[in-house]
């Protein structure tokens, strides 16, 4: 199979699980106790006759599968449905608030990929020396630190106490340096790394941390390899072998947690934009839930989900195109 | 349509909470504090709102201010629909009130020349308005614009058509005159209803949604940029009509609605001013260089309230049982310390102050519940209380309400009994509070914020009409009880109007539906180059940035 | 795989001896391992505070995450009672740590907001944080085997089915799915009963594929291709059979989960999803702490260090019985 039809049959084999998404998403806010229409009324005394009223303008006094279909035939649309506590479309508030929520979790992963790699090569190459022990011992608090933990102490210290960053909000590299009284693309582009690096830190020490221990496991055993061993033997220098023969092939596991990580990171964006005030699609999640908005909530989880679906083909294409041993038809 | 006729009542419920669980524990100051030496580290006196006047060595109105509120705004700005503390805090800098309230919620005339006209015994009052006012685009102010401010709400059912529910009709006599008719006698419109802002009646109604967010006023400043979600920008508008002149130039107004968040960009500097001051917060934030909290006594009041249709707490005694079974006023010392004061009454004292009730305020305080555990364990026991006793005692998620809850509950456990304290979010909160059910709750915490007039709480809180609307104790009363609300209601006599109140409150604090608790400051936190900042009674009116008792500005 | 190999030589009958040499060797393995000993102590001890906690909170009461009136703690004189308030007057606030100067020895780390002593309510945190970290694992470990085993075993649309449903709740975030069912389930007072079972729902598709990819394995072993052949029901086949010798990957990978599973209940709890006041619980500690993040460092500081603890040791644990069960890496 060429990599156009993988892709292809990557994406067409997504279809089912999103369909799926909206099914558990349907049902689970359709659990509630409490009916969507109370939820609506919230506190109003309302007759028989009003409620009735409104289930039938809502279409709620239709069977369930019924209003799943008509849900499902406004999601092929583009429409998710209407917020009850911010009187606007669902698709609307998610398009202003999917910006930030991106630009935090990519640079997360940046954050991620630029510090665990090299550390997880070093600490194999010098395995059991001082580095690899130092480096173990972070990634391991990394990885049992809670972010939003790391987020509040990031806060204290370094805009609190040091006043070095600021402790909120992000500044958006697509609005007009304007917008902010910046002058001119230097010091926008200064602002907006300025007020990345504190959230960016919080979120991405456990995607660094989990990284770091896979990077430094896979080196240590490509470079035990037969294939190293035979480098070696023929006199090839170190150098050449840690670059060219071992990094390569340890890479690959790299590409898959990349994408499967993405879940924690999406969750973990929640945490992070609580804490740092940052009005992404979290922090929507968030108040949509102290709400019980419950469209928001269904719009935002479907569409975490499916940044988590596209996050995982892309990591699995990129993988494909990587190892030549790939064949294109494993279907996991 | 349905929606439109029913949301007036869910958001007044939502937003009077949603301005009390954001104002969560807003504060102030207490009796210490406020020498007024302008060093910039202490709190201002709460009654006192003219300190450290200053004004700049060398006049420079290029400032920029920043403030952060404490909650998401609605994004709607045109008052007729707005009906949101946090829009409105923008509005009210875009528009001018026909009447304003001053620093002691005391109305004086703003846009209107001097004090109404009334005439057949309170319904029927004519204003007259100063000549030569302009809306930001450049058309005059006139009476037919005051009269379309006073009758659009209820015309286009709007969120704020219970507000002015009782005109009848308001027509302009001429452009300089109105005469506006109530339905009835109606007795807070000249302390509260009055202060209505003013709208261009013919550029809003040309296009209601577009005005909803880029309106157009006659206040010192005008909209200059608008991110929904995001932020709000105005400007300075140079030809402002009334003295003093801003010299702030421009002001952006951002949400931070957690608190600790909120707190760290203020200590930070990353922001100038931040609304509400957590109590839990106030130690750092008043002993932290280079920052300084503002506060004002607000009409704010929080309450707890007993089911008195269903369970136990449908006897007088058990609630009076519970009320001697732990101390309101250690909690609120301990808890929310110079955050807020304790109440004994429906009526926080500013409310009492400025609309000169002349209350017995002090005779009141005598006849609440005192702490004696004993006193409680006897009267449960009388009451036939069964032991295992766990009544369910529901409050707003998070802050101080759901720590009152707590307390209660431990300090019933302390005598035997016991209690299922849910903190709920607000909006469960809403749809459970009201329902009169017992396995809903025996108790509940929640606050209503008013204004000078006694009637917000009164008939809201207690009148029959409201039960399982806006007050879900369902207390049935004695005697003439709710009349006595009603009829103080709809008369403009303040004399009459005040006997009957007294009556109600004596009532009330005998059989104890409800047991008042305390009202909240209202706060901000500036960074000291922030100098002539003062807090206002109104958290719409915040920050006040100019009027005639103050003129913002930045010492750079 | 070692385990199953064994199994090959000795039939239709598992070789209980065989795999309990293979544990004895695991087990010598991780005593040997620094890091797996480290771990191995951390765990203990918690352990050993969270079931103490456990029974002196379940004592008179058996309600999950209440302390009740009773505690044993009172009557030794490190701890207090870890919910009751003192009484009117008598609060002392907000106290720091001992070996702050305003700090006193009888709290070593302060008291809270009500007064309450504050290591009590860490100790006592232990009960909530770890019993819920421990019991969701299993909740999942038990549905996730479940599933995996008979997707495994039976394979066809059986396989497909559960595989795609399985994908399907992999692909929402834990943390997502978790307040979503939570909060919807619970219609809007959350607690923390709701949050395990959440939690659970969330980590069956981890261990489902685990298993899987195990029973696919074994199922093609003769001596279960004989006990099928004998006419030993599937039940019984995937009970005694498939899921004993698939067991020992996915109990490195339970071990590791439960560190996952206590992050997340923290955050849930931090966000107030989780477990509700007084009830002492560190994500809830977390929550309240928040509040006074300006005011009190020390009541933020104290939880996270107890969860980051607690944590690393399931990790040092589970890395080192990962290194005693794969031979792949050696020393």
């Amino acid at each position: 199979m060429g990599l156009l039809r993988y892709t292809t049959y990557r994406f067409a084999q997504a279809i089912p699980v999103l369909i799926g998404i909206s099914i558990l998403t349907f049902v689970l806010a359709n659990l509630t106790p409490g009916d969507p229409v109370r939820l609506m009324l919230q506190g109003v005394e309302a007759d028989q006759e009003m409620i009735e009223q409104i289930e039938a303008q809502y279409g709620l006094d239709r069977p369930l599968y019924e209003r799943y279909l008509d849900y499902m035939a406004g999601l092929v649309q583009g429409d998710m449905g209407h917020s009850f506590h911010r009187n606007r479309s669902v698709s609307e508030l998610i398009a202003s608030r999917i910006g930030p929520t991106l630009l935090l979790v990519l640079s997360a992963y940046a954050f991620a990929l630029a510090t665990s790699i090299p550390l997880g090569i070093i600490a194999a190459k010098r395995r059991n020396e001082p580095f690899d022990h130092v480096s173990r011992i972070v990634a391991l608090i990394g990885v049992s630190t809670p972010s939003f933990w790391i987020g509040i102490m990031l806060i204290l210290i370094f805009a609190v106490q040091l006043g070095w960053l600021p402790s909120a909000g992000l500044v958006y590299p697509w609005w007009s340096p304007e917008t902010y009284g910046h002058d001119g693309y230097v010091e926008h582009f200064v602002e907006t790394i300025r007020h990345l690096l504190l959230p960016m830190i919080a979120l991405g020490t456990l995607q660094m941390a989990t990284l770091m221990r896979v990077e430094r496991t896979q080196m240590i055993e490509s470079l035990q390899g037969e294939y190293v061993k035979l480098a070696r033997a023929y006199g090839v220098p170190e150098r050449t072998i840690l670059r060219k023969h071992a990094f390569q092939v340890a890479q690959l596991p790299i590409i898959t947690i990349v994408g499967l990580n993405l879940s924690t990171a999406l969750g973990g964006a929640v945490l992070t934009e609580f804490v740092f005030n940052i009005n992404g699609l979290g922090r929507l999640f968030y108040d949509a839930i102290v709400q019980l908005d419950y469209q928001v909530i269904m719009g935002i989880t479907m569409i975490i989900a499916t940044m988590f679906v596209i996050g995982v083909i892309i990591t699995d294409i990129a993988y494909a195109y990587i190892d030549p041993r790939v064949t294109y038809g494993e279907a996991e | 349509m349905v929606r439109q006729s029913l949301q007036p009542t869910r958001r007044r419920v939502l937003a009077s909470g949603a301005a009390v669980s954001a104002a969560a524990i807003a504060g102030c100051i207490g009796e210490d504090g406020g020498d007024g030496d302008g060093n910039g580290d202490d709190v201002a006196d709460i009654s006192e709102f003219q300190y450290d006047r200053e004004e700049p060595d060398d006049g420079d109105r290029s400032d920029s201010l920043e403030f952060l509120q404490p909650a998401e705004r609605d994004e709607d700005f045109d008052p007729v629909v707005s009906f949101d503390s946090y829009s409105m805090q923008v509005a009210n800098l875009v528009f001018d009130g026909l009447y304003e309230w001053d620093d002691q919620l005391e109305l004086e005339p703003k846009i209107a020349d001097g004090m109404p006209e009334e005439e057949d015994d309170g319904e029927t009052y004519i204003f007259e308005i100063q000549e030569g006012i302009e809306f930001h685009n450049g058309d005059e102010v006139t009476a037919s614009d005051v009269a379309h401010s006073f009758t659009a709400p209820v015309e286009e059912e709007t969120q704020n058509a219970a507000t002015y529910g009782m005109i009848e009709s308001a027509e302009a006599i001429d452009d300089y005159s109105l005469e506006v008719n109530l339905e009835f006698p109606y007795g807070p419109f000249t302390l509260s209803t009055m202060a209505v802002p003013v709208v261009p009646e013919e550029v809003r109604t040309e296009d209601r949604e577009a005005f909803n967010t880029d309106p157009i006023g006659s206040g010192p400043f005008q909209f200059a940029d608008f991110q929904a979600g995001e932020y709000v920008e105005l400007e300075r508008w140079d030809d402002y009509w009334d003295d003093p002149q801003p010299y702030v130039a421009d002001i952006r107004f951002e949400a931070a609605p957690d608190d600790a968040n909120r707190i760290a960009q203020v200590l930070a500097g990353d922001t100038d001013v931040i609304d509400t001051v957590p109590a839990t917060e106030w130690d750092e934030v008043e002993g932290a260089d280079g920052v300084r909290i503002h506060g004002s006594r607000s009409p704010s009041y929080m309450y707890l309230a007993f089911n008195c249709n269903e369970g136990e707490t449908t006897d007088p005694d058990v609630r009076r049982a519970v009320g001697h079974s732990f101390s309101m006023r250690e909690f609120v010392n301990e808890h929310l310390g110079p955050a807020a004061d304790p109440l004994e009454s429906p009526v926080p004292p500013i409310t009492n102050e400025s609309g000169n009730w002349d209350f017995p305020m002090d005779e009141w305080e005598g006849m609440m519940p005192e702490y004696d555990p004993d006193q409680a364990e006897q009267l449960l026991a009388d009451a036939g209380v069964p032991d295992d006793w766990e009544p369910r005692i529901i409050a707003p998620e998070g802050g101080p309400r759901e720590a009152l809850a707590e307390r209660i509950g431990s300090r019933l456990t302390e005598i035997g009994y016991g209690a299922d304290v849910q903190g709920m979010s607000f909006a469960t909160l809403v749809d459970t509070y009201n329902t009169g059910n017992v396995d809903d709750y025996e108790m509940y915490l929640l606050g209503w914020t008013g204004g000078p007039d006694p009637d917000v709480y009164y008939y809201n809180l207690f009148h029959e009409s409201q039960e399982g609307v806006a007050q879900g104790h369902f207390y049935e009363g004695q005697g003439e009880f709710h009349d006595n609300i009603l009829n103080a209601r709809e008369s403009a006599d303040q004399e009459e109007r005040r006997e009957l109140y007294i009556s109600v409150t004596e009532e009330i604090l005998e059989y104890l539906p409800v047991l008042p608790a305390y009202t909240e400051h209202n706060t901000m936190a500036a960074r000291e180059e922030v100098k002539d900042l003062h807090a206002h009674p109104s958290v719409s009116y915040n920050p006040r940035i100019v009027s005639d008792y103050q003129n913002t500005w930045i010492d750079e | 795989m070692a385990v199953g190999e064994t199994q090959v030589e000795s039939g239709a009958e598992p070789a209980t001896k065989e795999t309990e040499t293979g544990w004895r060797n695991t087990l010598r393995k991780i005593k040997q391992d620094t890091t797996a000993r480290w771990g191995l102590y951390v765990i203990t001890i918690v352990l050993a505070i969270t079931a103490y906690t456990l029974i002196d909170g379940n004592l008179s009461r058996l309600t999950f995450g209440a302390v009740s009136d009773f505690t044993m703690a009172e009557t030794l004189p490190i701890f207090e009672h870890p919910e009751r308030l003192p009484p009117p007057g008598e609060a002392e606030t907000n106290l720091p740590p001992a070996f702050h100067a305003d700090g006193t020895m009888s709290h070593p780390l302060g008291t809270d907001p009500n007064g309450r002593d504050y290591f009590t309510r860490i100790v006592y945190g232990a009960q909530v944080s770890v019993s819920v970290g421990i019991a969701a694992t299993f909740l999942g470990l038990l549905g996730g085997t479940i599933i995996g085993a008979v997707a495994g075993y039976y394979g066809g649309w059986v396989d497909d089915v559960l595989m795609r449903a399985i994908e399907t709740v992999y692909a929402i975030p834990p943390l997502i799915l978790i307040i979503v069912f939570t909060v919807f389930v619970s219609g809007g007072s959350p607690d923390v009963m709701y949050a395990i079972v959440g939690v659970g729902i969330a980590f069956i598709p981890v261990f489902a594929r685990i298993i899987r990819s195990e029973v696919l394995s074994v199922r093609e072993m003769d001596y279960i291709e004989a006990a099928r052949a004998a006419g030993v029901k599937d039940r019984d086949i995937i009970l005694r059979h498939v899921i004993p010798n698939s067991f020992a990957p996915v109990l490195v990978y339970a071990t590791l989960q439960i560190g996952v599973t206590i992050l997340i209940v923290a955050g849930i709890s931090f966000l107030g999803f989780g477990a509700q006041p007084p009830t002492p619980d560190w994500g809830e500690m977390l929550n309240t702490s928040h509040g006074y993040m300006h005011s009190n460092v020390w009541l933020s500081i104290w939880p996270g260090l107890a969860i980051m603890i607690t944590i690393m040791g399931f990790n040092l644990f589970g890395d080192g019985l990962q290194d005693a069960l794969d031979p792949r890496i050696n020393e």
